[in-house]
Formats: structure tokens, sequence, C-alpha cells
């Protein structure tokens, strides 16, 4: 689990990448409407959308003759739900804490 | 989603319950086995149990100690997670009222791998995961 994590971490540390998700979240785009956004030369935006393919984070579709681009945000719950992970955790030990601190006084 | 907030009252005197944050041996009782020693500074590990996310040695370094004084006492570390490659800072506030302590633990820097204040506020991380994940909790 965590590998890919990491994966998806390192992919979404580009702001340029973390643009054209949000970019797609709002709806599905050619290659063509996506280099219209962005100020850097289609080869490297074609470089982006490669890169975010690989990582299961956008699923392009071929749609008659044109390549339409999806956002699979399946990755990103995975990486919500590592931080939740951690919400859960600070709840159990807080509270440990607390039942700990409270008997060692009730002790003394 | 950027910060973890909690808090918890204890009811105990902040002195009794300081140690619990700064004796190495009286953490591990509640969190983790752990190297802290309480000084500015020092570089010290976490030994993250494998069912708490990072599970594995966490790397944390103490950027602030402020030992109780006047009814508050404050410890501030940063928490790298190695996999995901992950800087996070643990901000630990206590404060003392009627014999009761508060704690507050503030958990932060969920946001990417490397701490790039640059990139960082380029687009918020929070957005994107919100934005991309309505679509995904809706249906």
């Amino acid at each position: 689990m965590t590998y890919r994590i990491q994966g998806v971490f390192s992919v979404i540390a580009d702001p340029k990448r973390r643009k054209m998700l949000d970019y797609l979240s709002a709806a599905d785009r050619t290659a063509g409407d996506i280099a219209s956004k962005f100020e850097i030369s289609r080869p490297a935006v074609a470089n982006h959308l490669r890169i975010l393919e690989q990582n299961g984070l956008i699923n392009i579709v071929k749609i008659g003759r044109t390549r339409v681009h999806k956002l699979n945000a399946a990755p990103l719950k995975e990486i919500k739900d590592w931080i939740n992970s951690y919400e859960r955790f600070w709840d159990q030990k807080l509270t440990g804490l607390k039942l700990l601190i409270e008997s060692d006084l009730a002790k003394k | 989603m950027g910060k973890i907030i909690r808090s918890i009252n204890i009811n105990a005197k902040l002195a009794d319950v300081w140690p619990y944050f700064t004796d190495s041996q009286k953490i591990a009782d509640w969190l983790m086995p752990n190297t802290f020693e309480a000084l500015q500074g020092s570089k010290f590990t976490m030994d993250c149990p494998p069912e708490a996310g990072a599970g594995e040695v966490v790397e944390c370094q103490v950027k602030q100690l402020k030992p109780p004084k006047n009814g508050m006492a404050q410890l501030v570390y940063t928490w790298v997670i190695n996999n995901p490659y992950t800087e996070t800072l643990l901000e630990l506030e206590l404060v003392e009222t009627a014999g009761t302590t508060r704690v507050n633990l503030c958990h932060s820097g969920w946001e990417l791998g490397q701490s790039d204040h640059k990139t960082r506020h380029e687009m918020g991380w929070d957005h994107l995961l919100i934005n991309a994940l309505i679509p995904l909790i809706e249906v």
C-alpha cells in the first residue's frame, strides 16, 4: 500500500500536475484543452499526462477520434485514508494517555 | 486535512502531565518506544508500531521546549515519515486550569513530500483532494 502512496505523493508534489488534476476534476478534457491552459510546451504537457496515467491518476478514453483524459481519484483517496488513519491513531493514543495518567495518580 | 487537531482534558496538574511528554520511558508507556531527550534541538526516533500509519521508525527533532510556567507548557517536534516521505510537525500545548490539564495536539504538514514552501502554497493540496474526491463521495 505505502509503495503506491509514495508514487502518488511524488506525482502530485509537482504543482503543474496538481493543477492538471484540478482542471480534470471539473470535466474530462482532451490533450489540446489541457495544453491550451498551461504555459508550457505540448511535449511537456504530454510528459506530465503520461506520468499521471502511469500512476493511475488519469485514464485516457478514446471517444471517436478524440482521446479524452478523465481524472481517476481513487489513488488520492488512498492518501486521504492514510492521513485519516493518523487521526484515529491520535484519538486512541490521547485517550490511552488520559487513562494512564489518571490511574497512575490514583495509585499515589 | 492538512492538519490533524485534537484536544483532551486530563484530570491532573500540569506538573504531573508534563513528564509523560518528556520522560522517554513514560512516553513509551502511552505512545511508542523512543529515544527522546528533553533538549532543544535534540534528534530522536519514535519506533512507530506497524498498525499506526508509518509502521516504521519516525525521525524527530525537538524544535520548541517550554517547560511548565504559569500553567502552560509547550513541546514541538518534527515527525518525519520515511515511506511515503513526509515531513510533518507535531505541536503539543499543555494548559492547566483549576487542576485539570488540557492537551492540545496539532499534527500538520501532510500536504507534500518535501517542505518546499513555494510549491506547497502554489495550489492547496487540500483543495485538490477535496475537489477530486467530491465525485467519489457523492457516488
